[in-house]
């Protein structure tokens, strides 16, 4: 069975501009769920944001001795995340929202260049298909 | 009558009721959420209340804002179980070391915290989202310290600008 890609129109001019090989096995599904975001239910979700895993609460933590942008940045990016619990990361996902999401799909597309770069499309593309629902639904209340 | 004076009673304001609510919804426990939600529902009573002692203040915002609070928590929730049922984030795991999700994950974590200003970053979020695709790692951080709001780093002597204005030019 095809792995299924959930793509807008404008995200399957970008898959389709990949090669026939790498195209191979994926069935495309049209994404037409449209949510139109605002500033106050972005900062409703940071406020809703919970997050538990200790390797988050010690950057935080580091951060606060940061010198200078500088300290800042390069005690952010040696910061090894690899162990951050599902929980969190389901929470700072959706706290990103559905655009930002998005966004990390295009870019996935775009660079693809293995089946394992449209797998990480894939589920994005799945994650965004469920928020999508998931905030369409609790509107339509 | 509301009167605003001591912090107790900040805190109960009407315009705070948002963020206590927000707060309240917290609760580490998927199980209590929906017992949040009706604490939810309790405060649009109190607002109503409010409206009806003809507060002055912004009452029909207060309530669309908790409308969209209590919608919010519960698409969180629904989003939460089936994510959890699918797999979905069990499957995106072994994607977050790499930018740019990792980078990503880390600014929101930071947006949680304080750290970076979401309001900035979220409203330009599609720009930021290209910038993540097609710029280093340690510059996309860079620009999102750079994003107003950012809670500033703490001074240190060495590299502490200069007050130029202040500079003191001796004994007067």
């Amino acid at each position: 069975m095809a792995a299924s890609l959930w793509l807008t129109k404008d995200e399957q001019k970008i898959f389709s501009a990949l090669s026939d090989a790498l195209r191979d096995g994926w069935k495309v599904v049209e994404e037409t769920q449209v949510y139109e975001d605002t500033a106050l239910n972005q900062r409703i979700r940071v406020d809703l944001t919970e997050l538990q895993s200790p390797v988050l609460k010690d950057l935080q933590e580091r951060l606060k001795n940061a010198k200078s942008k500088e300290d800042f940045v390069k005690i952010t990016i040696d910061t090894d995340i690899s162990m951050v619990t599902e929980h969190d990361v389901s929470q700072l996902f959706f706290m990103l929202g559905p655009d930002a999401v998005t966004g990390l799909i295009k870019g996935a597309i775009e660079n693809a260049k293995t089946d394992d770069d449209l797998s990480l499309a894939s589920t994005l593309s799945e994650l965004r298909h469920e928020m999508l629902a998931s905030l369409i639904a609790a509107n339509s209340d | 009558m509301l009167k605003a004076s001591a912090p107790s009673e900040a805190r109960n304001a009407p315009e705070n009721l948002v963020h206590r609510v927000s707060e309240a919804l917290q609760e580490p426990s998927k199980e209590r959420l929906a017992r949040k939600i009706d604490t939810v529902l309790q405060k649009e009573k109190v607002i109503e209340q409010l409206a009806n002692d003809k507060w002055n203040g912004d009452v029909a915002g207060l309530k669309e804002s908790l409308k969209s609070v209590r919608k919010m928590a519960v698409a969180k929730q629904e989003l939460e179980q089936k994510v959890e049922k699918k797999g979905i984030i069990r499957r995106l795991l072994g994607y977050v070391g790499k930018h740019p999700i990792k980078t990503a994950l880390v600014v929101a974590a930071l947006a949680v915290g304080g750290y970076v200003g979401w309001h900035y970053l979220g409203a330009n979020i599609m720009s930021w989202m290209h910038g993540l695709s097609t710029s280093a790692p340690a510059q996309v951080l860079r620009d999102a310290f750079n994003a107003p709001g950012m809670i500033p780093p703490a001074p240190s002597a060495p590299t502490a600008p200069l007050d130029y204005w202040n500079v003191p030019l001796g004994k007067g």
